[in-house]
């Protein structure tokens, strides 16, 4: 029995000495060859003669000369050969040991190259990732640049515009173009929002602010914009409400007051006749608001892109540049909300907005502000309006803020420097230093309180001034008090 | 509608009334406002003046929830605007600015 | 003229052009292929130094080291100098020399080596700022932009360190 498995020992053994090929060069301390053990052609080596540099043929034996013990996993020499290399000194010889490595080899260049492939891809992503987002920044800051370029000589046009229009010699027709001009003008400011919005939502700048407002400001304010006889222009306008709408809803009122009065501004544009209806109701917790129109429909091969950027249904000579839609459906998305659309060729178009949102209480816009809290809060109120000042000094202190005055720019930037303000409200439209240059000395010398731009309330120019310069919102004027107090809670709640 | 406090209101109410027995003053500027205007032939920062105090009063009265005056100052703060923008003086400018003002004074002063 | 055997070792991240830099200055061959090096390949090419001396140059292209991977001091072990490589198109692989050097500072003293920035024939593709090779340059040491494509420099910087050998 013990002889069979020293057989099978002794064959085990000469497999694997046949297929690992040890090879034993004994050279001196000059690399010169003294003896060897094993087969020299297995590593196409020439049959050395005692005292022959071993050199050529082993070129990794320079520079060991002094080593004790050396072990090379794997060596590649001489093109051919790979393989592992022991070099052990006894004595004043050292025996270079190799063992054959080609299929250790092999099978660690394979695991190796597929790691380095797939770290230089990686790598070079993140590279490209890098350059797209510089891409992308440089992109929004010409857009946000090239919109400042274009309003201010469009504003001249405008301006002149309007001065004709308004010219007593001008005949009927020569009033008419000049109406045309200012419409275009007025067109074309509005092209530039749309394209300065749209890259600030693809940048993804554009921020919500979620507080609690009162549902029948919004509705109340939808209809009057669209309620006059100047603004339904031979339609029938109608507003319906649902009994189960909540008095106050958490949600951002400016933006979804921007995506209604871009879907019903469109449903004006595109029906010549009959009716545009808005219908608010609340459904699971859902506000839903359906703009129903008698227009000529959407056909269905244009509805899958409806909400896509740049694209428009070209129904007779309507322009724009095909963002609004796009831009009120981001903004829904960025409400939790989604805006769909249901249309028919030659029967109309429905879209509906539907906005998942928290119900409030009626008190919920007071209850939320914390009076005890607030009266650590100290709000600077800039405004040269003494009339104005009052009313916000109420207003404040109704809700528990302490109030400092500045009546200008230069006493705020004082106040500012030695007062711990909590919270500016500035209005944008001082004498001397303008509210735009206030908020731009401020931010410049790192002051990060929060500020709120009061603006004249038609003017859309005067709002993108304001939070360009800095400002983190803006209120129009007039100013009402729940909007006064919802904005103010919501950045000092946020701000904390 | 969320309700301030009665104080509040009370404050408001007295704030209002003496808002309106501030009129007779804001016509007088206004009115010397507009002479300065006419007397200098509608020169650019008299433009600015007029409009910087039409702006006051518009901001006030809408806030005070007297939308008529709000509205009124409103218009008339818009032509002067426009004026500015345009940088010249023009008589249909003018008449339409006029207009505007007159009818501002005229609402401010049935109030009064 | 006797020849003075030397070992120098390529070293550097992994994919920067070792393999092609050695294959360029010791057969003057370029494949576009890439092949990673596993363990190390051993070359040899004799070079004359200023007319003086000839050098065998015993070129040990050690496997590409980078974050992840430990260098193998055994292949490194009786080095008379070694060539730095990065690769100009990949801006942390000069990040890697740097400290691969201390490395071999830290280890081995100061022994001779020169720094090459290869790739350069894919100078428009470069990420490497002026910034990066001040920093180089700063350091003092030698340096020297190379393509193995076209060989530009290759010879020049093996030279430059066989002559700092001999020193």
């Amino acid at each position: 029995m013990s002889e069979h498995i020293e057989k099978i020992a002794e064959n085990l053994y000469a497999l694997t000495a046949r297929k690992m090929k040890p090879l034993i060069v004994a050279i001196d301390d000059d690399n010169s060859f003294v003896s060897h053990y094993g087969e020299l052609s297995d590593y196409k080596l020439p049959q050395f003669e005692k005292g022959q540099s071993c050199v050529e043929e082993l070129p990794f034996l320079v520079g060991l000369e002094d080593e004790t013990y050396v072990t090379l996993p794997i060596v590649n020499f001489n093109d051919d050969n790979v393989s592992s290399v022991n070099i052990i000194r006894i004595n004043s010889n050292r025996y270079v040991i190799l063992l054959e490595a080609v299929d250790e080899h092999q099978r660690e260049q394979q695991v190796t190259q597929s790691s380095n492939e797939t770290k230089l891809l990686y790598q070079k992503l993140q590279q490209l990732t890098q350059q797209l987002e510089i891409a992308n920044q440089t992109k929004s800051r010409f857009i946000s640049g090239m919109s400042h370029e274009f309003r201010t000589p469009i504003s001249s046009i405008l301006g002149y515009s309007n001065l004709l229009a308004r010219n007593n010699s001008l005949n009927v027709d020569e009033v008419q173009q000049a109406r045309a001009i200012e419409r275009n003008a007025q067109y074309l400011l509005s092209l530039i929002d749309n394209v300065l919005e749209h890259a600030q939502l693809e940048a993804d700048k554009l921020t919500v602010s979620i507080a609690p407002f009162l549902l029948n400001d919004l509705i109340v304010n939808i209809g009057l914009m669209f309620g006059s006889d100047e603004q339904s222009d031979g339609l029938t306008f109608n507003l319906e409400t649902s009994e189960s709408l909540p008095e106050v809803i958490y949600s951002d009122q400016i933006r979804l007051q921007q995506i209604l009065i871009n879907i019903i501004g469109n449903a004006f544009k595109y029906t010549e006749e009959g009716f545009v209806t808005v219908n608010f109701d609340w459904l699971d917790e859902e506000l839903v608001v359906k703009v129903t129109d008698s227009g000529p429909g959407i056909p269905i091969e244009y509805q899958a892109n409806i909400f896509q950027a740049y694209s428009r249904y070209n129904s007779g000579s309507k322009k724009g540049a095909g963002l609004g839609l796009n831009i009120s459906a981001q903004l829904a998305e960025k409400l939790q909300g989604k805006l769909e659309l249901k249309s028919q060729l030659g029967k109309g178009s429905v879209f509906t907005l539907m906005l998942k949102a928290k119900v409030g209480s009626s008190d919920s816009i007071i209850k939320d502000i914390d009076i005890s809290k607030n009266q650590a809060k100290k709000v600077l109120v800039v405004e040269d309006d003494e009339d104005l000042v009052e009313i916000l000094k109420i207003y404040l202190d109704e809700y528990g803020y302490k109030t400092i005055i500045a009546d200008s720019g230069e006493v705020a930037l004082q106040k500012c420097e030695t007062e711990a303000i909590d919270l500016v409200l500035l209005d944008m439209q001082l004498p001397k230093l303008s509210g735009v240059e206030v908020v731009r000395n401020l931010r410049s010398s790192q002051f990060k309180t929060p500020i709120i731009g009061m603006t004249a309330s038609s003017n859309n120019e005067d709002k993108v001034k304001a939070l360009e310069a800095g400002c983190d919102e803006f209120l129009s004027k007039p100013i009402q008090h729940t909007s006064l107090l919802s904005a103010i809670n919501n950045i000092l709640n946020h701000h904390v | 509608m969320s309700e301030l406090s009665a104080e509040a209101q009370q404050k408001l109410l007295q704030l209002k009334q003496e808002y309106l027995v501030s009129f007779p003053e804001k016509v007088n500027q206004l009115q010397t406002c507009w002479q300065n205007l006419e007397s200098k032939k509608f020169a650019a920062n008299e433009i600015n003046s007029l409009g910087t105090l039409l702006h006051k009063i518009a901001g006030s009265a809408g806030s005070h929830e007297m939308y008529d005056i709000h509205s009124a100052a409103h218009s008339a703060e818009q032509i002067c605007k426009s004026a500015e923008m345009a940088d010249m003086d023009s008589s249909s400018l003018m008449a339409d600015l006029k207009s505007s003002y007159e009818r501002l004074i005229e609402l401010m002063q049935e109030l009064s | 003229m006797p020849v003075i055997n030397k070992k120098i070792c390529m070293i550097g991240d992994f994919s920067v052009g070792k393999t092609s830099l050695t294959a360029r200055f010791v057969k003057n061959i370029f494949s576009e292929k890439y092949l990673s090096t596993v363990g190390v390949k051993v070359d040899a090419k004799e070079i004359e130094i200023d007319k003086q001396k000839t050098l065998k140059l015993m070129v040990w292209d050690v496997a590409g080291k980078d974050e992840f991977t430990t260098l193998d001091d055994n292949y490194l072990r009786g080095s008379s100098g070694y060539l730095l490589v990065a690769d100009g198109t990949r801006p942390q692989t000069i990040e890697t020399t740097f400290t691969l050097q201390a490395h071999m500072a830290n280890k081995f003293g100061d022994i001779p080596f020169c720094m090459l920035v290869n790739k350069c024939d894919l100078k428009s593709n470069w990420q490497c700022s002026d910034k990066e090779i001040g920093m180089i340059k700063k350091k003092g040491w030698s340096f020297f932009e190379t393509s193995a494509k076209s060989g530009e420099n290759v010879d020049t910087a093996f030279l430059e360190l066989g002559r700092k050998l001999l020193l």
